[in-house]
């Protein structure tokens, strides 16, 4: 084993013994694949997104970096740039809306797996939504990704630009989050969740289909929330032994490090 | 069949106060399930029911920011409901339902009415509250609104309804030839 591998430290992602501790793990190793659930065209993707047209241009906003001088830096010659960034495209945003109800993921779970996952990305964690900021053409691949796997359920999840409150309120009577700004509705007759306006409220010309929602005991397997009537966290020693253990040494750290000190 | 039901947080009702009893389903209840529920509850508890208030998530006629500000936003669940035949519109979407009851002798009765109506109307669980969930004494908002004259003169079922901002009409319906008012 070489000095380099010896001393590499594992990533171990999160601490739990609960099977919501190992979807959370699961979720932030980029060596683990995420399950592909449905099938949303790229062009759905674009127009849900509604940042550009399907099939137009990516406007940039500057010329691609090969036509660029750019400085002398050791930085730059040592991180490779994202397909987006080399191109100049805009940064541009998805942003997620999750239920409290068992939603198969939430903000700061997903925070945490974009830094694992994605390069070049800027996220934002906020109570009730999480945004991802990120050059516009690595955006799509990374939004495909995040609406078509298991991280996604059309009923407990949405896309919510602005207007997002939501996640915290009961759920409608057939089973979707609230929306004030009713971006997606239920398809009765065939059983599937459409889109009808994109992420900001604007109607779209045709509704995007983004499949049927999961049944609850799916939800509560997948989920990576912690509930006192599904998986609540106090079943989790390991958990809580980590959160204690941190929370013991902030605060002793904080009030007087010498405290702290070989704990 | 009626299942056992724990009266969850009971409320104190304040001295000279009526009595209030809260309908709180599991999930946000539509227009239409809204709009059944309350004419049932006007139909076979009309004597004991002082006002009706509805509470829950406002549903916006335009998006009120972002990119799409100003666009209409055509929420199926916003839209005139009739009950006891007044119609009047549905701004919000069902959260809760607050029934102040006229006479304290007849809550037990009611509640056990009121729990056999849900328990036929609702399509989820839900639960049944007794106590007192609005202001029972004029608030500042309502000095404001009707000035110290007005909120002596005026209908008391009338106050503490209306948020600072909202106009009393658009947010109050009087039941006609019932003197009911609903509110939310």
């Amino acid at each position: 084993m070489s000095l380099k591998e010896e001393m590499a430290e594992k990533a171990q992602f999160y601490p739990g013994e609960t099977d919501i501790a190992e979807n959370r793990r699961n979720y932030m190793n980029p060596n683990y694949e995420l399950e592909k659930l449905r099938e949303i065209a790229d062009e759905d993707v674009v127009r849900l997104m509604g940042h550009r047209e399907p099939g137009e241009e990516y406007p940039s906003v500057h010329p691609p970096l090969e036509e660029m001088e750019e400085p002398e830096c050791p930085i730059r010659e040592l991180v490779e740039p994202t397909d987006g960034a080399k191109q100049g495209d805009r940064i541009r945003y998805i942003q997620f809306t999750d239920s409290v109800y068992f939603a198969p993921i939430h903000p700061y779970i997903r925070a945490r797996m974009y830094m694992w996952r994605y390069r070049g990305v800027d996220t934002g964690t906020l109570s009730g939504r999480q945004i991802i900021e990120v050059r516009e053409r690595d955006l799509e691949k990374i939004a495909k990704e995040l609406l078509e796997t298991e991280i996604f359920d059309p009923a407990r999840t949405g896309v919510r630009g602005a207007t997002v409150h939501g996640h915290s309120l009961r759920l409608d009577e057939n089973g979707l989050m609230f929306d004030a700004l009713r971006r997606y509705r239920l398809n009765e007759e065939k059983g599937v969740v459409e889109y009808v306006k994109d992420q900001v409220g604007i109607e779209l010309d045709e509704p995007i289909e983004v499949g049927a929602p999961a049944d609850e005991e799916d939800l509560k397997e997948r989920t990576t929330i912690y509930r006192i009537d599904g998986v609540p966290f106090r079943e989790d020693e390991e958990l809580l032994q980590v959160i204690q253990r941190i929370h013991e040494l902030r605060t002793l750290a904080g009030y007087n490090p010498k405290e702290a000190e070989g704990k | 069949m009626t299942r056992e039901r724990p009266r969850m947080l009971e409320r104190k009702i304040p001295e000279g106060a009526k009595p209030e009893v809260q309908i709180f389903p599991s999930r946000l209840l539509s227009a239409e399930t809204t709009e059944r529920l309350l004419n049932r509850i006007v139909e076979e508890l009309e004597d004991h029911i002082r006002r009706i208030v509805i509470h829950g998530p406002g549903l916006p006629k335009y998006v009120p920011y972002g990119p799409a500000r100003g666009e209409p936003v055509k929420h199926p669940e916003r839209r005139p409901i009739e009950v006891g035949g007044t119609e009047f519109e549905m701004k919000v979407q069902t959260g809760q339902i607050v029934i102040e009851i006229e006479d304290e002798e007849a809550l037990d009765e009611v509640v056990a009415k009121l729990e056999e109506i849900c328990e036929e109307e609702l399509p989820c669980d839900f639960q049944i509250q007794t106590g007192r969930f609005t202001k029972p004494k004029p608030t500042v908002t309502d000095y404001l609104k009707f000035g110290e004259k007005g909120v002596e003169e005026i209908d008391d079922r009338l106050l503490g309804l209306v948020e600072p901002r909202a106009r009393l009409s658009d947010r109050v319906a009087i039941l006609k030839g019932r003197k009911k008012d609903e509110g939310d």
